[in-house]
């Protein structure tokens, strides 16, 4: 037997003990509508909010995620917190409210509580009027320290609908991700200037005609 | 879609997505969401499959987007309990053990192709559809991650 194969019989034997735990195949069996509707509010629940004083520090971002409205574009921000003297790296990702600004926010979990929620808000065009919303008004607010400034242009890349079909589209490079996009979420990889790019695209929830896109890079 | 017909695709692939779930994400407990995640767009999908090899792979993909789609959420991330991280699956010898966890050490974009390739036995052209990657990449990726894998189990790969 060559070692390829002797490769697969392992991943085989390995994987084939791997079974769905009882009470998620009684979950997932018994998804009548009642179940799903409470999925759904479930995910949409409101976190506990704990006091916390923290400082958040901004800094650029490895992979960079954009969400577009129309022709704007909008990164989801790399924030460095202090959260009680411990930094952590977090990926705050930004919403677009109803009156054109740009929610960003992250939740960490803090020792001994459920939970603390960071929120800011931004102007979109303007990372320097990033601000602590009032969320959790009895929290103490961390301090907000931008260090770089991380609006990015990006230019003739995004989402395109024609005739009932949805493209990726690069400049002159267009890929049909309409069958994904039914699921609301596609991957797209495409060579260009002898670089490969890959892009993770989905579609907002709820906001028609908004979508995130994040990318990331081949090694 | 009909009760019936969700009820006999979720017998059948259940484990598969599972099983690609937990070669996405890094806790059990997001793996199950995952695989809660997917069978609700089961549940509410209306058009049919055009055959079983069409439903299978739809369930993977939206099983791999739902995996992306955790790793994008930042704060999903750092709201992992202590108690999620320690949790382990059972295997009855230590080789598979070992195995599996060589398998999950690997970084996550090496994981689900092992898997699709090795358990699955899909082709290289068939991941790359999945995935939407190229064929380059995944050939790239399956020989990095055989390569590390023999590092990791070099006594059971030398055997």
């Amino acid at each position: 037997m060559s070692k390829e194969d002797k490769l697969k019989n392992y991943v085989q034997n390995t994987y084939g003990e791997l079974h769905a735990p009882e009470d998620l195949r009684r979950k997932v069996m018994n998804m009548d509508e009642r179940n799903v509707k409470k999925k759904e509010m479930s995910v949409g629940r409101k976190l506990a909010m704990a006091a916390a004083i923290a400082a958040v520090l901004f800094a650029g971002s490895n992979g960079v995620a954009y969400a577009m409205t129309g022709s704007t574009w909008v990164e989801t921000v790399v924030a460095k917190i202090n959260l009680n003297g411990v930094w952590q790296e977090v990926e705050m990702e930004g919403v677009v409210l109803e009156d054109g600004t740009v929610q960003y926010s992250t939740t960490l979990n803090v020792q001994d509580e459920d939970s603390v929620e960071f929120v800011l808000i931004s102007d979109a065009t303007d990372a320097d009027s990033l601000k602590i919303a009032g969320v959790g008004a009895e929290s103490s607010f961390p301090e907000v320290y931008i260090v770089k400034d991380t609006s990015i242009t990006v230019d003739n890349i995004g989402v395109a609908k024609e005739d009932d079909k949805v493209y990726f589209v690069d400049g002159d490079i267009k890929i049909d991700i309409t069958e994904d996009m039914t699921d609301g979420a596609a991957s797209v990889s495409y060579e260009k200037n002898g670089e490969i790019y890959q892009y993770e695209v989905k579609e907002e929830p709820g906001v028609p005609g908004c979508y995130e896109l994040h990318i990331s890079s081949e090694e | 879609m009909d009760t019936q017909e969700y009820e006999r695709l979720t017998e059948k692939y259940l484990d598969c997505i599972y099983r690609v779930a937990v070669n996405g994400c890094n806790t059990l407990a997001d793996a199950e969401d995952v695989v809660q995640n997917t069978f609700v767009k089961l549940w509410e999908r209306t058009e049919n499959f055009e055959d079983e090899d069409h439903a299978r792979k739809w369930l993977i993909r939206v099983a791999v987007n739902e995996c992306h789609s955790l790793w994008r959420s930042g704060w999903k991330r750092r709201t992992t309990y202590l108690e999620e991280l320690t949790e382990e699956p059972v295997f009855s010898t230590p080789e598979r053990s070992e195995l599996y966890f060589a398998v999950q050490n690997l970084p996550q974009k090496y994981r689900q192709i092992v898997y699709l390739y090795y358990y699955e036995e899909y082709s290289i052209r068939e991941i790359a559809q999945m995935l939407k990657l190229s064929e380059t990449a995944v050939k790239s990726r399956l020989l990095r991650a055989r390569q590390k894998l023999k590092g990791d189990l070099k006594e059971a790969w030398n055997e």
